[in-house]
């Protein structure tokens, strides 16, 4: 018995442990020889012969199993162990693109202002000069035109300097309340270092009853804004011109790379210009027929937001579709 | 504007406001400040006397000085030719340090011992001041001898760049700024009084008539006689402080009067414009809407734009006519630009709205003049045109408050309105009636004056307040098909295309060459910035293929781009569209392809823009544009419409653009946006799938068999899909093709058994043979 028992506990593998369970428990294996002297036995003992035999075989039966199991899993682990390779070559194959940086940082910000229920709204990119400068305030001849190098077309058409149209093309098809902004490409004629002749910009306009909406709730959201955006800054608001908003102002964040404490990016001042804003100035009201309202209105350029967040130093690089700039944002 | 301290303080008592809490202030008021630079006189320079100056013998162009340097006299060389003229200088004694290493010592010039070195502005750090040595005189104060040149604040000043926003007009000026100051600091403004040298004697009005009508302007002239025209050191100093050019010394003096008082100041010779000693002008308005200065039937100067420099005041001139005028921007701006009249430097002071109290003016360059010159002022002068009347505008506290949306105290209120010049009536305990001072010409409502108490009062001291949000259903069609299009282009990140952003100018003659259609002549663009930006695009596809064709250069083989942006047609109407580049390599050498790069193939192509754009069938058809190969070009087909193609780039245009294989594709955005879907019942039994192989044409496209069974398919409900598996072709089949496809089976009810499938394979086969003559393989 114990040498039956060591013939299957001494199995190395699953096909030795085969050759032995054919030895054993085979047709004409060791047990079943056994089981065939029952016949000579005398009756009076058969029973018990017959009860030790099959207490016998269970026991073979359970080592058995006991043994295939484990070299069943000493046989799993070879054949996974056969299978093994240098996963670690395989960390270079990343096919995935990006989004461009510009594009990203405008989702950011439609993602804000969408969040606390803003409309986007849009416009077309050619204007004419009543959406683009008439109606928000910049008759003919202002100087604050100047301001704004315009593309025109022969027929008189011009491309947008601003996404402010879109305000004054939102408010003629609306009725107040309104609450939007408009992301979108702008053109300005200029070129050179840090300027573009296209650029983007996300315009946002409030509007509700007169006396419902002043400078301090303009305050409230540029603040919270920027904090989303930039994360713990510092915000100021300068006093300023533009001729669509009185009174008007331009916000500061300090310095995101030098803690305000004065570098080239900001020119040693600690401070970094981001936006444009004020209160809605009535003759733009004026000019879209809306009575009895007040409103706030602010601007802001996307590729500057952009290259302040990821610390790009080219502007032009980001329109030039260069995949050396684009594939770092993986 | 360029300010500086010193200058500042002869209006204003700024002496206990740091640069520091100035620079904030001048922000804090809407002044945003460019620069501060704080000139420093290096140590040891100290204020000199030439007591005595003779040529060196052994040298053309120096002079050998004695100078009074306070604790001793030395001897010092000096190259500069108007040392001659100079009585106090500035010396750079031994040991003084005037920086990058550039240290004072004794030394020998020629064999003439010399002690220090007299000083020109730009050797110690300060604006260029024409050529040679600074000459010092008392208008920087008393000057010592021996005396640091640093303790001079007018001369080691503070000098400010502002940039002015364009309806800042009155602080065109030093006494401008000043005033605006005067306000934020709460200080009153310091108010002068002098004496000018007149000749009593003669009366303008003798020498001078002046006719005019109705005009929007007003002027001032005074007559002055010449023995010695002098600007100060001074004065020499600020014009190069804040960079003005001048050409003589009148311009000098005219120029920093300007600038000091913002007032619009010319000069006239006397005699050039004279007849028999007198002068006589006409003032009138002109057909160009301007205000013209006429004499002899000249016209001598524009108000505030030009001057005829024939009658211009020189050096030469012995009899000066000056004259100060104000102009209302607006008329000006108007008659300039419509009529594009030639403007000067001074157009961007009138125009912007220059100081209406020309007398200020006038007085300011009497005395100016006077101080260092000897000059005769005739008494009196001609003013000519009525005085504007300032404009009233009513204040309602309670209003005013809500558009800043904090209660600031009523006194609050009055009080920075007065302190910036407006005059107060009260009508009751809520409202006022203001008098808008003549230099706030841009203030014209409520809203304004809202804008001069927010900036004085501190936008920092207003509280926040967050607005009230009115429920209301925000989610814009434009918002739809931003979320959509955000969707295509994260579907483009993840089939590894990298976002473009190009611009949406093109190049003309590269988009004809090219075959695209190009805006009409009569909608084009006008004024282009550059020649390879000369129209609008009318594909992406050429901006995609430069930006490709950089990207060679950059060295990159995998080169995948898409972008989505706005288009035009011949007409110019704008429409979105999405096109895509894949150039070179789909997988670069390395582990996964045992270093063989794999080259981009159509089908893979296509397989990644269909992950992207979802869905769509491909229609043979001829090439578009000379983009496209001729022969493996496609149209693509959505819904059963037409949304644009992909071609593999020509071979040619590669060439043109240095490309490696490159597969293009360009499609209308609307037509892409994803559409409502409902759900079709699932199956709960098997799907069976067929594959026939049928001999037809060769010519004969999958499309056409496609649609033949697309048709089919309507009318059977246990047909589910189709798609081709395999195509072959070699000589025995001659001008024939085999091509396979799998057929997809399905029943909603039951499993289907063998008489099912055959049956609708038969009708499949019927169908086939019918449209297409094709015979069971």
């Amino acid at each position: 018995m114990e040498a039956l028992k060591s013939k299957i506990t001494d199995c190395a593998n699953l096909e030795e442990l085969e050759v032995v369970r054919v030895e054993i428990f085979g047709k004409k294996g060791i047990l079943a020889a056994e089981f065939a002297k029952l016949k000579d036995i005398p009756p009076a003992e058969k029973k018990d012969f017959a009860k030790s035999m099959n207490e016998k075989k269970v026991e073979l039966q359970n080592i058995f199993d006991a043994k295939k199991l484990e070299l069943e899993a000493i046989a799993l682990q070879k054949e996974l162990e056969s299978q093994k390779i240098d996963i670690s070559l395989y960390g270079y194959e990343n096919n995935k693109g990006a989004l461009h940086p510009v594009k990203d940082t405008m989702d950011k910000i439609i993602d804000y202002f969408a969040t606390l229920n803003f409309s986007v709204e849009s416009g077309p990119l050619v204007e004419n000069d009543f959406n683009n400068f008439e109606a928000l305030n910049l008759p003919k001849n202002h100087p604050a035109r100047e301001m704004q190098d315009t593309f025109f077309f022969a027929d008189g058409n011009l491309l947008r300097t601003h996404t402010s149209p879109v305000q004054i093309r939102t408010m003629q098809n609306q009725k107040p309340p309104i609450r939007m902004i408009a992301p979108g490409a702008v053109f300005r004629r200029d070129y050179d270092l840090t300027h573009t002749p296209m650029f983007h910009q996300v315009e946002g306009l409030l509007v509700g009853k007169k006396g419902e909406v002043s400078f301090a709730n303009l305050k409230a959201i540029l603040e919270d804004f920027l904090h989303y955006m930039f994360g713990d800054v510092k915000v100021r608001f300068r006093p300023s011109f533009f001729p669509f908003t009185e009174p008007s102002t331009e916000v500061d964040i300090s310095c995101i790379f030098c803690k305000g404490d004065g570098c080239r990016v900001c020119s040693h001042t600690g401070w970094l210009e981001v936006l444009g804003s004020g209160v809605v100035d009535p003759n733009v009201f004026k000019a879209v027929g809306y009575e009895n309202v007040s409103g706030y209105a602010f601007g802001l350029g996307v590729e500057r937001f952009a290259m302040l967040l990821h610390g790009i130093g080219d502007l032009r690089s980001m329109f030039e579709g260069d995949i050396r700039l684009l594939e770092q944002f993986k | 504007m360029i300010v500086t301290r010193s200058w500042l303080q002869e209006y204003i008592d700024l002496s206990d406001i740091s640069n520091k809490e100035l620079d904030k202030r001048l922000n804090e008021i809407g002044l945003e400040v460019d620069s501060i630079k704080e000139y420093k006189i290096p140590e040891k320079v100290v204020v000199g006397e030439i007591l005595e100056c003779k040529k060196h013998e052994n040298s053309d162009h120096l002079n050998i000085c004695k100078v009074n340097i306070g604790k001793e006299v030395v001897q010092i060389v000096c190259g500069a030719a108007n040392v001659v003229d100079a009585k106090y200088v500035a010396v750079a004694t031994v040991d003084a340090n005037l920086g990058d290493g550039f240290v004072i010592k004794e030394a020998k010039l020629r064999g003439e011992e010399s002690f220090g070195m007299i000083c020109s502005s730009s050797e110690l750090g300060l604006p260029a001041m024409g050529s040679g040595i600074m000459i010092l005189d008392d208008s920087i104060g008393e000057l010592i001898v021996g005396k640091e040149l640093n303790e001079y604040e007018k001369v080691a000043d503070t000098v400010i760049e502002i940039e002015l926003t364009a309806n800042r007009g009155d602080c065109l000026s030093i006494h401008g700024v000043a005033r605006d100051l005067a306000a934020a600091f709460k200080k009153d403004l310091k108010v002068e009084h002098f004496e000018v040298n007149k000749r009593t004697l003669i009366g303008v009005a003798k020498e001078l008539s002046v006719t005019s009508s109705d005009i929007p302007a007003h002027l001032s002239y005074s007559i002055c006689e010449i023995k010695e025209f002098k600007s100060s050191f001074l004065q020499d100093l600020r014009i190069a402080f804040v960079n003005i050019d001048t050409k003589d010394t009148i311009d000098t003096l005219i120029r920093y009067t300007i600038h000091s008082s913002g007032v619009i100041l010319r000069a006239y010779d006397f005699d050039k414009l004279s007849s028999d000693g007198k002068v006589k002008l006409t003032i009138k308005k002109s057909q160009n809407s301007t205000v013209e200065v006429i004499c002899k039937e000249s016209v001598v100067s524009i108000v505030g734009v030009n001057q005829n420099s024939e009658f211009k005041a020189t050096k030469e001139s012995k009899k000066l006519l000056i004259e100060a005028s104000y102009i209302e921007p607006d008329y000006l701006i108007e008659g300039v630009s419509s009529n594009k009249l030639d403007s000067d430097e001074l157009y961007y002071n009138s125009s912007r709205g220059s100081e209406p109290n020309i007398e200020f003016g006038l007085n300011r360059l009497q005395k100016n003049i006077c101080s260092y010159s000897q000059v005769l002022f005739s008494s009196g002068e001609v003013k000519i045109g009525e005085k504007l009347e300032p404009k009233k505008i009513a204040l309602n506290i309670d209003e005013l408050n809500a558009i800043i949306g904090n209660n600031i105290a009523r006194s609050e209120i009055v009080n920075i309105l007065k302190s910036l010049g407006f005059k107060l009536n009260k009508v009751d305990e809520n409202s006022y009636a203001v008098t808008i001072p003549l230099h706030f010409h841009d203030i014209k409502n409520l809203q304004d004056l809202a804008e001069e108490v927010l900036r004085i009062y501190g936008i920092d001291n207003i509280e926040s307040v967050h607005s009230t949000i009115v429920e209301k259903n925000r989610i814009t069609d434009t918002y739809k098909r931003y979320k959509a299009l955000r969707d295509i282009r994260e579907n483009g990140v993840g089939a590894g295309y990298y976002e473009a952003l190009t611009y949406v100018f093109a190049n003309k003659e590269l988009l004809q060459k090219y075959g695209f259609e190009v805006v009409n002549e009569n909608k084009e663009l006008l004024n282009p910035i550059v020649k390879e930006l000369n129209t609008l695009r009318t594909t992406i596809l050429v901006n995609l293929l430069e930006a490709a064709s950089r990207n060679v250069k950059y060295g990159k083989k995998s080169i995948a781009l898409f972008e989505i942006g706005t288009v035009f047609n011949s007409n110019r109407e704008e429409s979105q569209k999405a096109a895509f580049i894949f150039s070179g390599e789909e997988q670069r050498a390395s582990i996964v392809n045992s270093a063989k790069a794999k080259t981009i193939t159509i089908e893979n192509f296509i397989k990644s823009i269909g992950s992207i754009l979802g869905e769509f069938e491909i229609i043979e058809c001829e090439a578009k544009n000379a983009l496209m190969h001729p022969y493996i070009s496609g149209e693509i087909v959505k819904n059963g419409k037409s949304i644009g193609y992909l071609a593999k780039l020509h071979p040619s245009v590669a060439k043109d653009f240095d490309l490696k294989d490159t597969f293009i594709a360009e499609v209308d955005l609307d037509a892409i946006l994803p559409k409502h879907i409902m759900a079709k019942d699932l199956s709960n039994f098997q799907a069976v799938n067929k594959d026939l192989s049928v001999v037809i044409d060769k010519d004969l496209t999958f499309y056409n068999i496609a649609k033949a069974l697309q048709e089919f398919k309507e009318s059977e409900a246990l047909l589910k899909e189709f798609y081709p598996l395999d195509i072959y072709s070699d000589e025995s089949l001659g001008d024939k093709k085999s091509l396979t496809i799998r057929f997809t089976l399905q029943s909603n009810e039951k499993t289907l058994i063998d008489s099912d499938i055959e049956a609708v394979i038969n009708k499949i086969l019927d169908t086939l043979k019918t449209k297409f003559n094709a015979e069971l393989r």
